[in-house]
């Protein structure tokens, strides 16, 4: 860690626990050259009288490293207020402890944290905040339902779900497509559909009007012994004369 | 959906598996390697669904549904994601779901509760490491107690921001809002939990 590193950068690095004794030392030194920090860290009592013992902490140990920060701190962020801050600046503010905030907002979130000690604060009680929250989520929770009770009522509730599928897609099969399927694999199925078809076929050519164009139909009487048949000859005079 | 393979004896072998292999197994349809992933990772996916539910019988319900709907979603998963971060996703979606649910039977919508974006005029005085001094088993306790006093709302977006890592941008896919609002919503949420922790500790002293 340089001296000229960010300010504020420092400051989270040393409360995450990942500053050297000797960037420590420089993180204490860069303090007394900034007039804003220094000025903001001078206001902590307790903090001047401990900021030797710093270099006693281990890097490996971050959550104390980082309670022990919290408490030297503490007396500085409880007299800050949060009545001067604006709206947006403590957004942004919070954003910038996120990780969120947007590059056009850097210059302006670190100038506020150096120049504004409350701004300091809000930075340093929020960080303490998410420093707590996550510390604590690492403590494991125990699902109180007996394992085997637990996996039953999910498997049951799988297998209901996939009998239902099947049923429903045996419903499809039997009202759809699927039991037109169904009725073709029956061994009378082909030759019924063979007459079907053929059905189809004369029926069309009966009833296909382009047919009867064709048939020159000129006259026609019926048979009175037999009442059916009907015989066709040539007759142009056929469709238009009142003899029929 | 691949037929349940029910022949599988239980025990044999899949403890020693690596997730993936046990999604693989259970993709082509072995609920014995389901039933291993649910067994490595119902603690942590029930706490999940403890912390936005905040109750015993609605985690252990909503941890289920999320199981099931994890069964049938199975083939989707491409293995883009850990396997725990994407059975935790889908727990979360089943959470809120079941609130969303819950709150249109009340006429009142997720998306419409607490702030609509905004941040109120006059702020109410800070209150600084409200935890300072407080044993950590103590302060499990009272955070746990001060989580169950935030709003569903503003409990979710600390779980999802907080404990589950989420970008703001991905907090308000979740929450199905807009990333302001999921700052708004963090902030008041942060100063809530702030100010109850605060309150913990003028009792503890």
């Amino acid at each position: 860690m340089s001296t000229n590193i960010d300010p504020y950068l420092m400051i989270q690095s040393f409360v995450d626990g990942e500053t050297s004794p000797e960037e420590e030392a420089n993180l204490l030194s860069t303090f007394k050259d900034q007039p804003g920090l220094k000025e903001v860290f001078e206001s902590l009592k307790e903090f001047k009288i401990k900021l030797g013992e710093v270099g006693e902490f281990s890097p490996s140990c971050p959550i104390e490293h980082t309670e022990y920060f919290n408490s030297i701190a503490a007396e500085f962020i409880s007299q800050a207020s949060l009545e001067d801050i604006s709206e947006e600046d403590l957004i942004l503010l919070q954003s910038y402890v996120d990780g969120e905030l947007a590059d056009h907002d850097t210059q302006r979130v670190k100038s506020l944290i150096s120049s504004d000690s409350n701004a300091l604060a809000f930075v340093l009680s929020l960080k303490g905040q998410k420093n707590i929250l996550s510390s604590l989520e690492e403590t494991s929770m125990r699902c109180p339902e007996d394992p085997d009770f637990y996996w039953s009522q999910i498997s049951q509730q799988i297998e209901s779900e996939s009998n239902r599928l099947s049923v429903d897609e045996e419903d499809i099969f039997e009202n759809g497509f699927g039991a037109l399927l169904k009725w073709l694999s029956n061994p009378l199925a082909a030759p019924a559909l063979v007459v079907f078809i053929l059905c189809l076929f004369i029926g069309g050519q009966l009833n296909n009007a382009t047919i009867y164009q064709e048939v020159q139909v000129s006259s026609a009487y019926v048979d009175s012994s037999s009442e059916i048949a009907v015989y066709f000859v040539d007759d142009p005079t056929f469709l238009t004369s009142s003899a029929y | 959906m691949d037929k349940i393979d029910s022949n599988e004896v239980k025990g044999s072998g899949t403890e020693a598996k690596k997730d993936s292999e046990l999604v693989e197994m259970a993709q082509n349809g072995s609920m014995q390697a389901f039933e291993e992933l649910v067994n490595r990772h119902r603690d942590k996916i029930y706490a999940r669904a403890f912390s936005i539910m905040r109750n015993e019988d609605g985690a252990v319900e909503m941890s289920q549904l999320a199981w099931i709907r994890a069964w049938q979603k199975l083939s989707q998963f491409k293995g883009d994601s850990a396997f725990p971060t994407w059975i935790t996703r889908i727990t979360i979606n089943t959470c809120l779901d079941e609130i969303r649910k819950r709150k249109r039977h009340q006429s009142e919508s997720i998306e419409e509760m607490d702030e609509s974006g905004g941040v109120e005029r006059k702020l109410p005085t800070w209150e600084p490491n409200p935890t300072d001094r407080l044993e950590r088993s103590e302060l499990r306790a009272r955070l746990d107690e001060a989580l169950g006093q935030l709003s569903e709302t503003h409990r979710t977006v600390i779980v999802l921001h907080e404990f589950e890592g989420m970008e703001y941008k991905e907090v308000a896919k979740a929450m199905n809002c807009s990333i302001g609002t999921v700052m708004s919503r963090l902030f008041y949420a942060r100063k809530k939990l702030a100010g109850l922790l605060a309150s913990f500790k003028k009792e503890f002293n």
